[in-house]
């Protein structure tokens, strides 16, 4: 409840009782006031009644007509002292009634008195004193009755006005108290809801003012002072923020000072190195004339680009190589239709820009370019990205050297060997088909020696044809004329197929050999037939070759993580560890090898991995001398990449 | 007895020819011989082979063109085994779709297979 309410209550509370105090008093006050005056009236008709007594008295012995007047004068003022006397109360009612009548029969007997003394004289008085003294002894008791009735009377009033006076003393005492309880109610008021809180918001206030702006008023009242303490916690709530705001600005403030003095030690650091650089810029500006120099004047096309590729920078030879004018090129981008780029395939480029861009290493490759005047050239690039401290692109730099006359010897060494391997093979076949017809008892049996004679010129035949097969499939993958054409294919029939064909020489090696083909191999594959059948007959080949005898050939294959593995484990010589780098290099064949069989190509492996590097394969292996080697392919299951082209392998 | 079978060897190379028409009769085959397409075209509109060898590379008409007259304009349907040291997919995608039968590289098969195959397109 609000306190003026309050307040308000109060007041007219207190306003009601104090009028009802005064009636009340007023009230008894008046009564008093009556009381004391038929007080007064009872004490004339008592002083009137001793009055009348003693003129009785002197009449009776004067006989006098003026003391006679003078009683009849007496007796009348008692009549209007009687008619002022007002009683209400049946005890003074009765008394009064019982007054007036001893009145009236005072009067009666006096009047019979004079009457008496009139008509006798005294002698007859004599006579009649029997009777007189009867009339007198009576009107004695009337007046006495008189007397005594007044004198009650006045008493009776004197009671009266004690009770009232009493009456008055209990109403002004329970006035008091009622006057006391609404004070003390209303400074239970003024305490409690004014000056308790009001203490309790000046504690707050001091709270608040040292600094403290998580303190709140718990105040549950809906009073002016709930509105007050409402606006005490909007106050210090907003002082909170402000003091944040103030406390997050003085922190930028004392940041940016230490900014600014970092700054200014930054500053102050520089102009030292400054004074170091200057002693160095000589050197260096001279080093970097000698850099371009170098790079302006070298043989090789230099081109610089910033990350996008816009070319910031190329040398001299770019228009010896390219054809284009180094101020043409500038700000353009590198190596585009519109340049002399845009000749190889799509793949080439994603794969390119991916390398340098987002792994971050220099690429290096052969590419086909174009002069200014159309003409197609080969160049061997090296492009490297320049990466700051953040390991982020700078720059990336072009180093391109033309190798097309290089290239077009190499086409024409491939050519020749293309050649040259189909014009072997025509005397090669004639020579195999003729010792297959001596062989053979068609034409007449052989004697023993003729047999064992013809018997090796066969066999060298046939490796002399597998060793121009093989050099005709290194040309075709030099050329990169070969193709891949992936099909549905069942690879386990593939394999089996090739194991097939070799079961031969494993049977004269007396070797064991494991087949071991997950269940979950799919049973298409979109593969090039002949591509894999190159390849698993290199490496089957190779661990018949290299594994003594009654040794053990494991030939598996398996599906993991969406590739297909394939692996060919052998228990044979295995590979010299200081060798295995060299592995997969063209005619390398491992030291450990050559005593054994000294009549092997070095491209079996080459071929496979040319291959598999074409077909989006991989190629690995685990080896260790004198136990055995594990070769491993790997491609993904959605199978080989295509690859076009004019030739198959053979 | 059954009916001798004819093939017809389209070859230059006069020591593969003798090899190959030496194993075709040991084994019972009637042999006839062309030198080059334009023979090879003659032999089998006159003498009507059952099956022909023919090889790639030749020269006056090469073994491709034979093909494509025979399949083309000749309409003949005679099983073709193309028989060369041509190893390359060009050549092997061609006669394929000329309507060759078979495509064997001749260094990487023996007389005895050879045989086989044109007992397996004679059946």
């Amino acid at each position: 409840m609000l306190i003026r309410y309050k307040v308000i209550l109060s007041i007219v509370l207190s306003l009601v009782g104090l009028a009802f105090t005064l009636i009340v008093i007023s009230g008894l006050i008046n009564q008093i006031y009556l009381a004391t005056e038929e007080r007064n009236l009872t004490t004339n008709v008592l002083q009137v009644t001793a009055e009348l007594n003693i003129l009785t008295s002197d009449y009776l012995f004067t006989r006098n007509q003026a003391t006679l007047d003078q009683w009849t004068e007496t007796y009348n003022s008692l009549e209007p002292i009687l008619n002022r006397l007002i009683f209400d109360e049946k005890e003074e009612l009765v008394l009064f009634d019982d007054l007036k009548v001893a009145k009236e029969l005072q009067k009666t007997r006096f009047d019979e008195l004079v009457m008496l003394l009139k008509e006798n004289d005294i002698k007859t008085i004599e006579l009649t004193a029997g009777v007189y003294k009867e009339k007198i002894s009576q009107l004695d008791q009337y007046s006495q009755r008189l007397a005594v009735d007044a004198f009650d009377l006045f008493e009776q009033t004197g009671i009266e006005i004690r009770s009232m006076l009493a009456q008055a003393y209990v109403v002004a005492i329970l006035a008091i108290c009622f006057l006391s309880a609404i004070i003390i109610f209303l400074s239970g008021i003024f305490y409690f809801s004014l000056i308790k809180p009001l203490l309790n918001l000046n504690d707050k206030l001091r709270v608040v003012a040292a600094g403290d702006y998580k303190t709140r008023i718990d105040f549950k009242t809906r009073n002016e002072l709930g509105v007050v303490a409402r606006a005490f916690n909007h106050m210090v709530t907003e002082l909170q923020a402000q003091q944040t705001e103030i406390k997050s600005k003085q922190q930028s403030l004392i940041d940016n000072q230490r900014v600014l003095e970092d700054q200014s030690d930054a500053v102050l650091n520089i102009l030292e190195d400054i004074e170091e650089e200057k002693m160095r810029s000589d050197d260096l500006a001279a080093d970097l004339k000698k850099f371009k120099l170098a790079a302006d004047n070298t043989s090789d096309q230099v081109v610089i680009t910033d990350p996008e590729g816009v070319i910031l920078y190329a040398n001299k030879s770019l228009e010896t190589i390219s054809g284009f004018a180094v101020e043409d090129v500038l700000g353009r981008k590198v190596a585009t239709k519109e340049l002399w780029g845009g000749l190889m395939e799509k793949d080439f480029y994603t794969q390119l820009w991916n390398t340098i861009k987002r792994k971050k290493q220099s690429f290096t490759g052969l590419i086909k370019n174009k002069r200014k005047s159309g003409e197609e050239y080969y160049v061997s690039a090296t492009i490297s990205p320049i990466l700051d401290q953040k390991k982020e692109v700078n720059f990336f730099i072009g180093i391109e050297r033309d190798v097309t006359k290089e290239k077009q010897i190499d086409l024409a060494k491939s050519e020749f060997v293309s050649l040259a391997s189909h014009q072997l093979r025509t005397p090669l076949t004639a020579i195999n088909w003729y010792m297959e017809m001596l062989l053979s008892s068609e034409l007449g049996d052989l004697n023993s020696k003729q047999k064992e004679y013809a018997q090796h010129a066969f066999a060298s035949n046939r490796r002399m044809t597998e060793l121009v097969s093989s050099l005709l499939n290194v040309s075709r993958l030099e050329l990169g004329t070969f193709i891949i054409e992936p099909k549905n294919e069942n690879i386990i029939g593939i394999a089996n197929g090739v194991l097939a064909d070799l079961q031969h020489l494993i049977k004269i090696k007396r070797l064991r050999l494991v087949k071991d083909y997950a269940k979950n191999i799919p049973k298409q594959l979109k593969v090039d037939k002949r591509l894999l059948e190159i390849c698993f007959q290199n490496l089957l080949t190779n661990a018949i070759k290299y594994t003594p005898e009654k040794g053990r050939i494991t030939f598996s294959v398996e599906k993991k993580n969406g590739n297909i593995i394939i692996c060919v484990s052998d228990t044979g010589y295995g590979i010299p560890r200081a060798q295995q780098d060299k592995i997969f290099t063209k005619l390398f064949r491992a030291d450990n090898i050559k005593t054994v069989d000294p009549d092997g190509t070095g491209l079996g492996l080459y071929i496979v991995k040319s291959i598999m590097d074409h077909a989006g394969g991989r190629i690995w292996f685990h080896s260790e001398e004198k136990k055995g080697t594990k070769f491993y392919l790997s491609f993904p299951s959605t199978g080989m990449r295509p690859k076009k082209g004019t030739k198959s392998l053979d | 007895m059954k009916k001798t079978q004819t093939v017809l060897i389209v070859e230059d190379e006069i020591a593969l020819l003798e090899v190959l028409s030496d194993k075709l009769k040991n084994n019972g085959f009637g042999v006839l011989i062309a030198k080059n397409g334009e023979e090879g075209l003659k032999l089998i509109e006159h003498q009507k082979p059952d099956l022909v060898l023919l090889d790639i590379l030749m020269p006056r008409m090469d073994g491709v063109t034979m093909l494509r007259h025979l399949r083309d304009e000749m309409k003949n349907k005679v099983p073709v085994i193309v028989l060369t040291n041509l190893g390359s997919t060009d050549n092997a995608r061609e006669a394929k779709e000329l309507g060759a039968d078979d495509f064997l590289i001749k260094a990487d098969h023996s007389l005895d297979e050879v045989v086989s195959k044109v007992r397996s397109h004679l059946k």
